[in-house]
């Protein structure tokens, strides 16, 4: 282990964290202050949008979910500084982001919307590229939670199965059902709207 | 994968596995097969396909704020983002430009300011103000007085006159305030042989203050009664005056080098009239009256050091302690990344008032976007009111300040309210150091938020 912090050691001097692996990356978070900085600043880059886009999807409300990004970074960070053993870096941001938002929904007593009381307002028949990601966004309203996260994970993040069932603990069938689910719902949802495009 | 159950999928799922990348072969297959004789399935193909393409396309658009980034930073205490911030959202050239002020280079230059402003104060303190007066008086006077008549008895005219001259100067001062609204102001020459004057001009400057002007009779202007401005040089000129006109400019009273035949001593030489203009900026009459009136001498002699009624400051600001309230908790470490600049203007002796812009770290949630984003960095603009307490002399002017606070920040509104020392070893310029309190009302999430914290701020003075 510590031939492998020289040669880490060696990238920091020559500023090249972002030739570093995760794992190695990881592994800084528990050395000296300047480095685990630096490395928790590349690991900020890769991860930073991935995590922006879950929290914002699973939370609406903006000033929620920024809060609930902030804490993940802040609660990763002081993990990686503690020596918290990180096998993988990217199921282990997310899940700490998911504990949050369940927490905040838990705190919250988010109500949950019933389908008949849902309306989607489309403001032509022929439906632009936005107006329809408006409309998925309401209508990810109507999933329920685990339908939505897997969904969220894979439509916005470009997750694939497997990684998303890493970072839920999930068998990837159970994914595999979860996102189909999902999207078989939204497209019900969507379908009346859908229609008008064509005609 | 070749092991999913196919049975909980119809065709019109396995177009979403499809698309996702994570279709089976088997599934695959099959959903070709459907596809090919399914009309109703390719629409649907066309539909998951536009689902699909929403939703990526609006993800590319979705990144954290750069305030955002740099408030989950500044709570980890990492000051280097430059690697992060190309995935964020442009930060406003305002924020550029401080900090632009907060760079190196600008740290050295203002370091070399407040090091050049204490060397010049030692130099000044080292020189003892005495001599330095005296010697105005002999090179100012001294020099021309060699050359002509004046030489033999201005030191003791002056002397002598000025303390005499008080009902002229009276005189005088009531045709300064009868012409000051037609801006031209006439002076009447005398004859009276007591006097070893006839002719005085009083000019009047907001810059320079009083400048006293003597001939010794020596004008020989053949005119009478107030001439207009612009015919004033030739008149002078025909009368060969010109040369015995004194002559102040920024740092010197100099007085005229007519040769000694242009002068007249005759007591009866009569009475001469011209006219000199009246300063646009004129609105201080100094009382020659008062028993204070021998140091006219020193007035003419200080010129130079006169200060208007304006005043810039630039300080730097140390966080000492600061107040948090429930929502920003989190506060920041950093301790000198402050800065702020104010103007003055002189109102009356005791106060001053003026405008001021700072930029100090302090957590504050900025809205952005209908989202309220916790960032360390605090801009304000506001108004300022400064009292002077008290102002003793040593070692040049040392004077005590209650400075008080109004301004504008990104969010509300911040108050600050400290007590300033300043030392002026000089007229002009001037080094200050004093602690403040300082309380920021901030508008959150619609509720009025309450928050502060108290500085030590130091930094240069200079008078205009």
């Amino acid at each position: 282990m510590s031939i492998e912090i020289d040669e880490l050691n060696k990238f920091l001097n020559t500023m090249e964290f972002k030739k570093l692996t995760d794992i190695e990356l990881t592994a800084l978070l528990s050395g000296k202050e300047e480095d685990a900085k630096s490395a928790f600043t590349e690991i900020y880059s890769r991860y930073s949008k991935k995590v922006y886009i879950y929290c914002k999807k699973s939370i609406p409300n903006q000033n929620f979910s920024d809060d609930i990004y902030q804490d993940t970074f802040v609660k990763f960070y002081n993990a990686g500084r503690a020596g918290k053993q990180i096998d993988n870096l990217n199921s282990y941001i997310f899940r700490i982001a998911r504990n949050l938002i369940l927490n905040f929904k838990r705190d919250n007593n988010q109500e949950f919307i019933d389908l008949e009381e849902f309306h989607l307002v489309t403001i032509s028949n022929q439906l632009q590229e936005k107006e329809l990601a408006n409309l998925i966004n309401d209508a990810m309203e109507l999933l329920i939670d685990e339908h939505r996260e897997a969904f969220i994970m894979q439509a916005y993040q470009e997750m694939s199965y497997n990684e998303i069932a890493e970072a839920l603990e999930v068998p990837i069938t159970t994914i595999r059902n979860r996102i189909v689910r999902a999207k078989r719902k939204l497209k019900e949802i969507l379908s009346p709207y859908l229609e008008s495009r064509k005609v | 994968m070749e092991n999913y159950n196919l049975n909980n999928f119809s065709p019109s799922d396995l177009i979403f596995l499809y698309l996702d990348g994570e279709a089976s072969e088997i599934e695959r297959t099959l959903l070709f097969n459907s596809l090919a004789g399914d009309e109703a399935l390719q629409l649907e193909l066309q539909d998951a396909i536009s689902m699909k393409y929403a939703t990526a396309k609006e993800a590319e658009d979705i990144v954290p704020a750069t305030a955002l980034t740099n408030s989950l930073f500044g709570t980890l205490g990492i000051s280097t983002i430059a690697n992060v911030t190309s995935q964020t959202m442009e930060v406003s050239s305002l924020l550029k430009y401080i900090d632009l002020m907060k760079t190196p280079i600008m740290l050295v230059i203002n370091s070399l300011l407040v090091g050049g402003l204490l060397t010049y104060s030692a130099m000044r303190l080292n020189t003892p103000a005495e001599t330095d007066i005296a010697n105005k008086k002999i090179t100012s006077i001294k020099s021309s007085l060699e050359e002509n008549y004046i030489s033999k008895n201005l030191e003791n005219s002056l002397k002598q006159v000025l303390p005499k001259t008080t009902n002229r100067i009276n005189e005088i001062r009531q045709n300064i305030n009868s012409s000051k609204k037609t801006n031209q102001q006439v002076f009447v020459g005398t004859s009276d042989s007591i006097r070893d004057i006839n002719h005085y001009v009083e000019y009047q400057t907001k810059d320079k203050g009083i400048a006293l002007k003597l001939t010794n009779g020596a004008i020989q202007n053949k005119v009478n009664g107030s001439r207009p401005i612009d015919n004033m040089p030739n008149i002078i000129k025909d009368n060969r005056a010109i040369d015995n006109m004194p002559n102040i400019n920024n740092d010197s009273f100099t007085l005229g080098k007519l040769p000694n035949k242009y002068f007249s001593n005759n007591p009866l030489d009569p009475k001469q009239y011209f006219s000199e203009p009246l300063p646009i900026m004129t609105n201080k009459i100094v009382d020659i009256d008062s028993p204070k009136e021998t140091t006219k001498e020193d007035e003419i002699l200080n010129i130079q050091d006169k200060v208007s009624d304006y005043s810039l400051k630039l300080n730097g600001i140390n966080n000492l302690v600061y107040i948090a309230n429930s929502n920003n908790a989190v506060i920041s470490n950093k301790r000198f990344d402050n800065l702020q600049i104010t103007a003055l203007y002189k109102i009356n002796e005791n106060s001053n008032i003026g405008l001021t812009f700072g930029n100090e770290i302090f957590p504050i949630y900025i809205k952005q976007n209908n989202e309220f984003v916790l960032t360390n960095n605090l801009v304000y603009f506001g108004a300022v009111y400064n009292w002077n307490i008290f102002e003793i002399e040593y070692a040049g002017k040392i004077r005590s300040n209650f400075n008080f606070i109004f301004a504008a920040t990104q969010t509300s509104s911040i108050n600050k309210t400290g007590m300033e020392l300043t030392w002026f070893p000089d007229k002009k310029l001037g080094l200050f150091m004093g602690i403040e309190a300082f309380t920021n009302v901030s508008n959150y999430r619609g509720a009025l938020e309450f928050s502060g914290k108290t500085n030590l701020y130091y930094g240069i003075t200079y008078n205009f």
